[in-house]
């Protein structure tokens, strides 16, 4: 079994796993913390836990027919080392995006993250990444603050 | 002949400048709204609604209309430039028509996307004017058990879409259905899986996570391949508005889909509740099982016009309630009956007697307003992908900031976005082990009216499931749900069997 084959069929037992942890937690805290039958109808319980419970029995099919090498011929390809770098530099742009926008303001913070994206990720220069990111924000703030009154988080600054 | 003599006198009424003028921009409006994402028309009509004080009643209720009708066919364009759907029922548009613009072929997909709409606004309108009525004493008699079996003929077609690994796609399906259990139990008023968070408490909301799932998950595998990526070289990058007319080949596959799609949209549209995000999943389904086209769910164009001619419909079928009866069916709606009270008109069965003079008008103009459509979109496909083909280089951060304040501007709140992330993190790694992400959609859309009509289903009939048999409505459709459950694996097996 190559690499790419043992990371496809690892990532399948993972998620196998996972949606059987769901599924137990969601049955299971469903019925504990709501009734399953009230007095004229079926309670909140009965939806949660009868899906909790469908979920813990596929997952275990889908671990089942992973270790039969059930999927094997359709992996796809692995991400490189760089490109994992690359994917998790954008996601952690977008999470500092989220931290700081309520601080600085929606034009400043997305400002700062399209430089950011646009220098780091899609490796422009900086003399096409500032205008980007600029005319991009300013656009977004007249199409949807000015034309159709959406309120953005304010910073310090007051936009 | 009352109802063609009415709708002529509804032309007569319509053909002035101004309210030409006003119907011209609402629809243009409609579309940017619907091209927006996180913007949808209920959302463009409840901003414009003030604006419309100062207006007369016909102006003002044609502008807003085309507004609303307009929405539809904006969806379908960032959903197949870009696999971001405006609106959440161009989610379904975007699994084909995104695959079709990959492979070179976005001139066809966004031109049966807008002839597909323009089919399904015209016949729908058509409908309208002439068994609206007669249809909404129909829709009247669905409840609880209806929807029920509705929403339950919905998810069976995730039967259709499973590929060679139906265990995934089932997972997926529960798994968008699990998450419509977070928020609060629209039954008994409970709090459930809400950890007393405010945020959970309101539950998921569809439009993140759809974006998270189609666009922004999207975005990490275009990151992943890298800045200077060559799998890019398929895209459509030019578009001529001769190529987007449909060729003989092409109607051939649009127009039966496109009429299909239209009566499902017009008929889902009716119901109260239903919607257009349904009737294109409904209406995607039931071509799925029509298809001849190897292609359908990787780039199929009677996928796309099997959606958009649904989702186009379905507005037509939303005025039969509103206008014939009162009764909003969606939040839009819900706004179009406020302008109607705000001008001085009496909503409900009578009033095509006290305001007929005006209804009518407003009936006429959709049929303008979709012509204005078609138009306005077949020129603006060009210009458009023309500009994103100039800024492919800063396409991933201008998506990811469109995608980043369309979602906040749904609700006002930060959490979407980061929904919006987790999704898109999820749905790379869903993508990556071949987990089908439609079942998943599906299941999110369809789960939370499953499970509340369910249960008021059981409410009415004191606990016995015997209410989905007795009515003859839910009997059928129930009965068309089993057939439509094993129909294709049964035909898969009938077809290897003779294969062999």
């Amino acid at each position: 079994m190559d690499s790419r084959e043992k990371w496809f069929r690892q990532g399948n037992y993972i998620t196998g796993g996972l949606f059987v942890a769901l599924g137990l937690f969601m049955s299971i805290y469903a019925l504990t913390q709501y009734s399953y039958m009230d007095r004229y109808s079926l309670g909140p319980a009965f939806y949660p836990a009868w899906i909790g419970g469908f979920i813990v029995l596929l997952g275990l099919l889908i671990i089942y027919q992973n270790h039969k090498n059930r999927y094997l011929e359709q992996k796809k390809k692995v991400p490189t080392r760089e490109a994992a770098n690359r994917m998790a530099l954008f996601v952690i742009m977008c999470i500092l995006f989220l931290v700081v926008v309520n601080f600085l303001g929606m034009v400043i913070s997305l400002i700062l993250f399209l430089l950011a994206v646009n220098r780091m990720i899609a490796q422009n220069t900086w003399k096409r990444s500032i205008p980007m990111a600029v005319l991009t924000t300013l656009s977004i703030y007249l199409v949807f603050h000015v034309i159709f009154y959406i309120n953005f988080p304010e910073g310090f600054l007051g936009f | 002949m009352d109802i063609l003599e009415n709708l002529l006198a509804g032309f007569q009424t319509i053909f002035c400048l101004d309210t030409m003028i006003y119907l011209f921009v609402g629809t243009f409006l409609g579309t940017i709204i619907g091209a927006l994402p996180g913007m949808g028309a209920s959302t463009g009509t409840s901003i414009l609604l003030p604006l419309t004080f100062s207006m007369s009643p016909l102006n003002a209720l044609v502008m807003l209309m085309g507004v609303y009708y307009g929405t539809q066919y904006g969806g379908s364009l960032t959903a197949i430039l870009i696999n971001i759907p405006g609106t959440s029922s161009s989610a379904i548009t975007a699994v084909d028509g995104y695959a079709l613009m990959k492979r070179g072929k976005g001139a066809i997909a966004l031109g049966a996307a807008q002839f597909s709409s323009f089919i399904g606004g015209m016949i729908s309108t058509v409908l309208l004017t002439v068994c609206g009525v007669s249809l909404a004493r129909v829709a009247l008699k669905f409840s609880a058990p209806e929807y029920f079996a509705l929403t339950l003929m919905g998810l069976t077609l995730v039967s259709g879409l499973t590929g060679n690994y139906p265990a995934k796609g089932y997972m997926m399906m529960l798994f968008g259905m699990a998450l419509g259990c977070v928020g609060i139990d629209t039954v008994s008023g409970i709090e459930r899986f809400a950890f007393d968070s405010l945020y959970l408490v309101d539950g998921f909301k569809t439009v993140p996570i759809l974006v998270g799932l189609l666009g922004f998950s999207e975005l990490l595998g275009t990151i992943e391949k890298g800045p200077k990526n060559q799998d890019n070289q398929g895209l459509t990058t030019k578009v001529r508005v001769a190529d987007m007319i449909p060729s003989r080949r092409d109607w051939k596959e649009i127009l039966p889909s496109s009429l299909r799609g239209t009566v499902i949209g017009f008929v889902v549209g009716a119901l109260p509740g239903a919607g257009a995000t349904i009737s294109s999943v409904l209406a995607y389904g039931y071509q799925k099982k029509r298809t001849h086209n190897p292609d359908f769910g990787n780039g199929a164009v009677d996928g796309v016009s099997a959606a958009e001619s649904s989702n186009n419909a379905s507005t037509g079928g939303a005025m039969v309630p509103m206008l014939a009866l009162g009764i909003p069916g969606s939040p839009t709606t819900a706004i179009l009956m406020t302008a109607l009270v705000m001008f001085g008109m009496k909503t409900g069965p009578q009033l095509f007697t006290t305001n007929g003079t005006t209804i009518w008008a407003v009936i006429a103009s959709m049929y303008i307003g979709n012509v204005f459509l078609l138009v306005i979109n077949i020129l603006m496909v060009p210009l458009l992908i023309f500009i994103l083909h100039l800024a492919q280089d800063i396409l991933t951060p201008l998506v990811a900031a469109l995608c980043i304040v369309g979602v906040y501007s749904l609700y006002g709140r930060i959490f979407d976005v980061g929904i919006m992330l987790l999704f898109a993190v999820i749905g790379y790694f869903f993508k990556k082990f071949n987990f089908p992400i439609l079942p998943l959609i599906l299941g999110v859309i369809l789960g939370p009216t499953a499970e509340s009509s369910f249960r008021q289903a059981m409410v009415m009939s004191g606990g016995s499931v015997g209410i989905f048999l007795t009515r003859p409505i839910s009997c059928i459709m129930l009965l068309v749900c089993v057939v439509s459950f094993f129909y294709t694996p049964i035909k898969e097996r009938l077809r290897s069997k003779s294969g062999q």
